[in-house]
């Protein structure tokens, strides 16, 4: 490789990353667009571009006998289809969470633009709250 | 070979390849978290077994009829083997267990575990007629609980091969049983699909 070809690769390697950086930028951009501080409270992950790419979009939850049910909508902000992994755990009153590390991570694809409703029945009926993990 | 070696750079070629064969050939073990997402190959694996188990126990505690009948009493459940119906090898004891844990533990269903049956025999045996065991601390026979329900069920798999795809389709149902009417009181499935594409440059 000459000198004039290792120049060109270089280059076109900074332009990809401006690019990509360029992208993420814009959907960092997007977070301010969730007002909905619930919702916000609820979804969590350590994957801070993911957690700009999916909103929750709706949740609800319900009783059955003295289970707590959620059922909680993901919105994919992204335009492009998303693959990754939920995990919802459930705490009691104290913030005590039950049954730590029982709960499978589920993978899902969800389209750009697109909802996925997930559901979940609490483990207990000492459960009073939830918070929905995600993952690369 | 010395006079290659005696070439500084050669040298360094050398150690570093050297060095690199020994890090290579040293095996390492991990922890890793139980609840992760496994995806070694397309076999029945840990992630399904769980994913599984969740839905069928969140499908069983929030159907209305199972409500009704556990609101106020802890019906006795029997669980029955899960027939596997699949080419592999699979433990389905295993699935049974966890589905069997986590309803337990929901507190909604207490269980009569089947598989120790012969061992309870012997050990009342021992009790009654070693003449080890004080008769007055011996437990009473014929004072066991008879099962009111059933769960039951059975794992099938769909598989399909194409040149560069594998595609497996598991379903597994699961259905639990009123053992005196033989009302089958509630049923579900569970679906998973997996694909396995090889790459176009064989990586």
């Amino acid at each position: 490789m000459t000198f004039n070809n290792i120049n060109k690769v270089a280059s076109l390697i900074i332009i990809f990353t401006f690019i990509t950086q360029g992208c993420t930028s814009v959907n960092t951009a997007k977070i301010s667009q969730n007002t909905n501080d619930e919702y916000t409270q609820l979804l969590r992950s350590d994957n801070k571009i993911l957690l700009t790419r999916i909103a929750i979009k709706d949740v609800k939850a319900a009783n059955a006998g003295d289970l707590m049910r959620t059922n909680i909508v993901l919105h994919n902000r992204w335009h492009f289809t998303l693959d990754f992994s939920y995990q919802v755990r459930w705490y009691d009153e104290n913030d005590f969470e039950i049954d730590p590390g029982s709960h499978p991570w589920n993978p899902v694809v969800i389209g750009g633009k697109d909802d996925l409703t997930v559901q979940s029945t609490a483990p207990r009926a000492s459960a009073t709250q939830f918070k929905i993990y995600i993952k690369d | 070979m010395n006079k290659y070696l005696n070439n500084k750079f050669t040298k360094f070629l050398f150690i570093g390849l050297v060095l690199f064969s020994i890090t290579n050939c040293v095996s390492k073990v991990d922890y890793g978290d139980a609840a992760t997402t496994e995806t070694v190959n397309t076999d029945f694996g840990s992630t399904d077994l769980q994913l599984t188990a969740e839905k069928m126990v969140d499908s069983l505690l929030s159907f209305p009829p199972i409500i009704d009948i556990t609101s106020k009493r802890r019906p006795v459940m029997f669980v029955d083997t899960i027939k596997n119906k699949t080419t592999e090898h699979i433990d389905t004891e295993s699935i049974t267990d966890t589905i069997q844990t986590k309803i337990l533990r929901s507190g909604k269903f207490r269980f009569v575990d089947m598989t120790k049956v012969e061992e309870v025999r012997n050990q009342l045996d021992y009790q009654r007629n070693s003449g080890m065991v004080n008769q007055q601390t011996a437990v009473a026979l014929g004072r066991q609980i008879g099962a009111e329900y059933m769960l039951y069920g059975n794992l099938s798999s769909i598989v399909k091969k194409g040149s560069n795809v594998k595609d497996v389709y598991y379903k597994f149902t699961m259905k639990v049983m009123h053992l005196e009417s033989g009302i089958v009181e509630w049923q579900d499935e569970k679906e998973i699909r997996k694909q396995k594409k090889r790459s176009a440059f064989g990586l």
